[in-house]
């Protein structure tokens, strides 16, 4: 998966796991990030079988539009077949989660390690995104 | 343009509604909403005075500025910056997306009063208002999946009035010293 232009998206593939994160989200970010998950939400609807992990540890605030955002990206995971899961959330962003019941939707980790190890191994040639 | 006040301190609110009507959305509601026709009272001293055109880029800056007066009053709460960010962006997005429709011509007027018992923010827009009876409960499970429809919610959950003005075009949020 290539880079934002803005260079605000990170991404890397672990163990056939394509993680995700972002260089930065404060509240004047916000606009970027609605943006860059506009584009990861045209990139899972382009493939199918995905296996997904968002590492939100750098995001400081999101808002509802956000929270929205990220609803879309499960929605539009789950109808092609792939699986998203969120990971390294900050206290605020955690709480936002809890207030609003997104807990009982999202599959949610502690870190990325736990979120990439909680992925059942598929074999040797595991997907690559 | 916004030209009038949204206050009139000689009129009283006609009539309220509240959410504590709807059976399962009171139980988490912290907030009272209320929606009153007519115009708030003058809620302390304005503090702070701005109308933005609508448009959501402009929202931001406005809450970083408004964020920093509220600090510099020293009125925000040990680790509640980022809620208060939260709902006062809710608050003006609601006004820009839903309130004014993103027409450029339209304002957004924000302002901060300051009272000896309370802070507060009010957000008007020149749109046609709406009743926040009708908006649906974002925790139900079909409210759970929908990606938008949370903003009223998080308002009232962390601020401690929300109440609706002029028909539903003007909103107060606050919250007590």
């Amino acid at each position: 998966m290539e880079p934002t232009k803005d260079g605000i998206l990170l991404s890397q593939v672990i163990d056939g796991i394509a993680v995700i994160g972002f260089a930065r989200g404060r509240i004047r970010d916000e606009r970027e990030i609605l943006k860059t998950l506009e584009s990861l939400g045209r990139y899972i609807e382009s493939k199918t079988g995905l296996e997904l992990v968002l590492d939100l540890g750098n995001v400081e605030y999101l808002s509802s539009a956000g929270l929205g955002h990220l609803v879309g990206l499960l929605k539009k995971s789950k109808s092609k077949g792939s699986t998203l899961k969120l990971c390294s959330l900050r206290e605020p962003i955690q709480e936002l989660f809890d207030v609003m019941k997104l807990t009982q939707i999202f599959e949610i980790h502690a870190s990325v390690k736990e979120a990439t190890d909680s992925f059942q191994p598929v074999g040797p040639n595991k997907k690559n995104c | 343009m916004v030209t009038r006040s949204p206050f009139d301190s000689s009129a009283s609110p006609s009539y309220s509604l509240t959410m504590a009507s709807k059976g399962d959305d009171v139980v988490e509601m912290k907030a009272r909403i209320a929606l009153h026709k007519g115009p708030p009272t003058s809620p302390g001293q304005v503090i702070l005075d701005r109308e933005i055109p609508s448009d959501s880029a402009l929202v931001a800056p406005l809450v970083v500025r408004a964020m920093d007066f509220l600090r510099s009053e020293g009125v925000i709460r040990p680790g509640e910056d980022s809620k208060i960010a939260l709902c006062l962006e809710e608050a003006l997005q609601n006004a820009v997306l839903h309130g004014n429709k993103k027409d450029f011509k339209k304002k957004v007027r924000f302002q901060i009063f300051l009272s000896d018992a309370e802070w507060s923010v009010v957000v008007s827009d020149e749109g046609q208002g709406f009743d926040p009876e009708q908006v649906r409960n974002p925790l139900k499970s079909e409210g759970i999946w929908r990606e938008s429809g949370r903003g009223l919610y998080l308002m009232s959950h962390y601020m401690d009035r929300v109440e609706h003005y002029n028909g539903g075009s003007t909103l107060v949020l606050a919250r007590t010293i």
